[in-house]
């Protein structure tokens, strides 16, 4: 479904290259909850950025469906990002002046299943009551998973969620997680973190340290 | 709360509706967007009100002196008449339906710049009625000064300018600015779109020294007059004569309204750019505050085109409710003047004058020019990555 190929991101820092990933090679099937795990600063969020098209590898390929996303347009790697990817970030940050159900929508404005999908998956979560409440009102835990619901209203073929566990206890962090790890069954999701025990359900780990892949975990 | 009720407690419109309207960020975002709209309401208000006022100015010379849309009147140079060749010359134009000898006295009237002199006709009893049917005028209260009479009639709104009613003295000996030897009273009222005055030509010819003769020349139509004014102009010696024409009023009220005018456009210039400018460095501000949603948006997969074109509806119709608002303001407080300062002291003023609010136009267009300005580059430049890793 989705691979990178001895992928490479480099940056200019003072007077010296960086490489914040380094020849990565990684692959995420249909159906599967991947994780990328490594200490702080090993590249994990920039192969994440790299897999989903945020950000252009210096050397080396993503290919998504077969298509090399930097080899996209602009305009098509911004479609793909909005009709078949997904976003979780660390902060869950929600739009202020929007109510829980709106900010789950300002990826679909207008869209009547959308609306229909993000009330059934709000009811599925039991945050229904939180619909029409804004982001102010929210505890953390409740606002990563209204950040977890606008991820999935598209119905995504990947959702990418780089540390969303960070800025949460234990309870909500493992609630996000078994959310994440549960839409699976209708694509794949890629999870960065540095918690091994958040990915104690995924189906293949892999493993970041100074840019490079030590060894897959589990495979 | 069952799921059921849970569901239908949620607003309906939420499922048409469109989350990222520029309507629904005005709405929901008042402490931010209301103080812009605040700031163009008052530009436009000030814009509006200062040149409709100034436009008075024009308004009101073109209806106070408009009867000579009707007709020229020909002043001597050289004596108490006009010269007899220049009169011949005058009945001898084809175009010349209407001649009448005329002697003139002056009243003064007030304007919100200062007095203007107003011509009070001097005409005999059988002129009187074919001058007022001529200049549209006719008498609505009141009566007609008779031969020699000591007594005038004035237009509806000379006598609210003057505070004068039926019986009043308009001309006296001890009124500086509206000096007559003998007291002159108020006899009648007369209505009509100019404004206008008849006295009798007997007293002013027995009164006022040197008794002046002038002539008044009409043509068969007010449509054929600029034509007999551009013909007699052509053919009268002016060393003899003096014409005063509708097109020359207008000609020499523009001229000497040019610098008032080019003062005001400097004016409302320096007005437009100050709010311009200090609107797109408060788009900016704002812009900053709002960088993580537009970060998320772009990661979401939202074009930069598409972020863009969200700041340009949002600042657009933050412009357009300004503008409006002022607009509808402006009309208000203008309408309020009218009614309470100028009516009364028959002051003339249009509130709803299209013209004076056309030069609010700039504001709105700079508005949004300076913000997509100011904020189009900060959003072309973006890098959603950078900001997400600081702040989402």
């Amino acid at each position: 479904m989705l691979w990178t190929d001895e992928v490479t991101l480099a940056y200019r820092e003072a007077e010296r290259t960086v490489l914040a990933v380094d020849r990565v090679s990684v692959e995420v099937r249909q159906g599967e909850f991947v994780g990328i795990m490594g200490p702080s600063g090993s590249g994990k969020s920039s192969l994440l950025y790299l897999m989903s098209g945020l950000k252009l590898p210096t050397s080396g390929e993503v290919r998504y469906r077969n298509r090399v996303i930097h080899l996209m347009s602009e305009r098509e790697r911004m479609q793909l990002r909005r009709r078949e990817f997904g976003f979780v970030f660390q902060q869950p940050y929600l739009l202020p002046y929007l109510t829980a159900l709106e900010n789950v929508l300002v990826g679909v404005p207008g869209d009547r299943e959308a609306y229909e999908r993000a009330l059934q998956l709000f009811e599925q979560l039991g945050l229904l009551h939180l619909a029409t409440r804004y982001p102010h009102k929210l505890s953390g835990g409740e606002r990563q998973r209204v950040c977890v619901v606008r991820a999935m209203v598209h119905q995504p073929q990947i959702i990418f969620a780089d540390e969303p566990t960070a800025s949460l206890d234990h309870v909500n962090g493992h609630a996000v997680i078994r959310l994440l790890a549960d839409y699976r069954e209708k694509g794949a999701v890629v999870v960065v973190t540095h918690d091994p025990e958040m990915l104690a359900d995924a189906d293949r780990i892999y493993s970041l340290r100074d840019g490079k892949l030590v060894q897959p975990v589990r495979a | 709360m069952q799921t059921a009720e849970k569901r239908e407690a949620i607003p309906a419109v939420s499922a048409a509706s469109n989350p990222l309207s520029a309507w629904l960020f005005f709405r929901r975002n008042l402490s931010r967007t209301a103080p812009v709209a605040l700031v163009i309401v008052l530009s436009v208000v000030l814009i509006g009100t200062v040149v409709t006022i100034i436009r008075s100015i024009d308004l009101t010379v073109l209806t106070v002196y408009g009867y000579n849309r009707y007709f020229l009147v020909a002043v001597p140079r050289n004596g108490n008449q006009v010269d007899p060749l220049a009169e011949q010359t005058i009945r001898a134009e084809p175009l010349a339906r209407q001649i009448y000898r005329i002697s003139v006295c002056f009243t003064n009237i007030h304007t919100i710049f200062d007095k203007f002199p107003f011509v009070l006709f001097g005409l005999t009893q059988e002129e009187m009625p074919k001058v007022l049917r001529l200049t549209r005028m006719r008498l609505v209260e009141g009566r007609l000064p008779r031969e020699g009479e000591a007594a005038c009639a004035l237009s509806v709104g000379i006598a609210r300018n003057r505070n004068l009613k039926i019986g009043d003295v308009v001309l006296a000996p001890n009124i500086e600015d509206s000096f007559s030897p003998v007291p002159v009273k108020l006899v009648g009222l007369l209505d009509g779109e100019n404004w206008f005055a008849v006295i009798s030509k007997e007293f002013v010819q027995k009164h006022y020294f040197p008794p002046l003769e002038e002539i008044v020349v009409a043509a068969p139509t007010p449509e054929q007059q600029p034509e007999l004014d551009r013909r007699l102009d052509k053919v009268l010696d002016k060393r003899q004569v003096r014409l005063f024409t509708y097109g020359q009023l207008v000609r020499e009220l523009r001229s000497s309204l040019r610098n008032l005018y080019l003062i005001m456009n400097i004016v409302i210039t320096i007005v437009v750019l100050v709010i311009a400018i200090m609107i797109g460095m408060l788009s900016n501000i704002f812009f900053m505050q709002r960088l993580p949603e537009f970060a998320l948006l772009a990661a979401m997969g939202y074009t930069r085109g598409m972020l863009l074109w969200r700041v340009v509806r949002e600042t657009a119709l933050l412009v357009a409710l300004g503008w409006t608002i002022g607009v509808l303001l402006s009309m208000g407080i203008l309408w309020a003047l009218y009614w309470w300062v100028f009516e009364p002291r028959g002051m003339l003023l249009q509130p709803m004058d299209w013209q004076a609010y056309r030069y609010t136009i700039p504001v709105p267009i700079a508005v949004l020019a300076f913000a997509a300005m100011s904020v189009g580059p900060r959003l072309l430049t973006m890098d959603p990555v950078l900001v997400i890793e600081r702040k989402v």
